[in-house]
């Protein structure tokens, strides 16, 4: 079985750089991308089960990064972190279409059952894709 | 000045308040968030270390390093906002206060970073008139910023100064505004004394 695929976007490089490494230690494949920019770029061009999205960054912060990955893959999985939870931003994000919002420091392995959790919706969701194409294609066919 | 004037100089004052205490503890939250990680992951090599497996004292050693070094930019935070919260206790009049601007500029770098601007600081040692109040002064001088900071396009650069000048002391910042930046509340500028003056590459508030 493949390794889940997450990319992990902060602005902080040694955030960055251990969160990834203790992701890799639980046996999940990591890329990273230090801006909103960045992450977009790599989301067009990559297949991700999950993405950990920092809140507040310069530029492109979480919630426009956010916007912006959503209305080119809606089926994505973006679970926001942030320094400062607070209700209001978790609602507007979930509204938004994230998978979820955790807090810094967020524990390790409940990142990892998220991001997993991200991944078995997105398998899922494919899953629903192909199977309304085959419909399609049958029905298509008279079968 | 009014009562209502009072009641809108307190909350002015209350938001300066806020705004800057947030600033320093999310600025916290960022070094203890990467402690945390940098420990968790120390931790993790010596419970592999502690099943035999090999880890590299190097890579220990520049993990600690590194959680060291977030330590001390922490307590640079907090020496900032000790600084900032012992303003009041000063004594008015004739005080060198070289400290205030490159205080406020530091405490407001972060801001600056999010909205995509460069801060550098172009002046050097000044004193305080008697009649200005020093909280009053950071207030405005922290409103300014916000101000110009939204003005300003990103990547751009703005240049800061406080100095002693012929028509008094006088809170500058230079760059290239999109706008004009709007002024501070007029009421803080009243309590303060202060005129401001704005344009599409200054702002100047004159106490």
């Amino acid at each position: 079985m493949l390794q889940p695929n997450v990319l992990i976007v902060d602005d902080e490089p040694e955030f960055l750089e251990t969160v990834a490494e203790r992701l890799a230690n639980r046996g999940f494949s990591v890329d990273t991308a230090l801006n909103g920019a960045e992450a977009l770029d790599k989301i067009a061009s990559n297949i991700f089960d999950a993405i950990v999205l920092d809140l507040m960054m310069p530029e492109i912060d979480g919630m426009e990064t956010l916007k912006r990955a959503l209305q080119k893959k809606p089926d994505l999985q973006i679970i926001l972190l942030t320094g400062h939870a607070t209700l209001q931003t978790g609602i507007e994000a979930i509204k938004l279409g994230a998978l979820d919002f955790m807090e810094k420091p967020a524990d390790i392995d409940l990142l990892a059952a998220k991001i997993n959790e991200g991944r078995s919706r997105r398998i899922e969701m494919d899953e629903q894709v192909r199977e309304e194409a085959v419909r399609a294609a049958l029905k298509k066919y008279g079968w | 000045m009014t009562t209502q004037d009072h009641d809108q100089l307190r909350r002015w004052c209350l938001d300066f308040l806020a705004q800057v205490t947030a600033n320093a503890t999310h600025e916290i939250k960022n070094e203890l968030a990467v402690m945390n990680e940098q420990s968790h992951l120390l931790q993790e090599f010596l419970e592999m270390a502690g099943k035999g497996r090999p880890v590299d004292p190097e890579r220990l050693q520049n993990l600690v390093s590194r959680v060291i070094a977030r330590v001390g930019q922490a307590d640079e935070v907090v020496k900032r906002l000790n600084a900032f919260a012992h303003s009041a206790d000063l004594k008015p009049g004739g005080l060198r206060a070289e400290g205030v601007l490159p205080l406020m500029l530091d405490m407001f770098a972060r801001r600056a970073s999010l909205a995509g601007v460069t801060l550098e600081m172009a002046s050097g040692s000044v004193s305080l008139p008697a009649k200005v109040d020093l909280f009053l002064l950071e207030a405005a001088m922290w409103f300014c910023l916000v101000e110009a900071s939204e003005a300003a396009p990103k990547g751009s650069l703005i240049r800061a100064g406080l100095d002693n000048e012929a028509e008094g002391l006088v809170f500058w910042l230079k760059g290239d505004f999109a706008k004009e930046p709007a002024a501070p509340s007029a009421v803080l500028l009243e309590a303060l004394g202060a005129r401001f003056f704005a344009s599409r590459d200054e702002v100047r508030l004159t106490m």
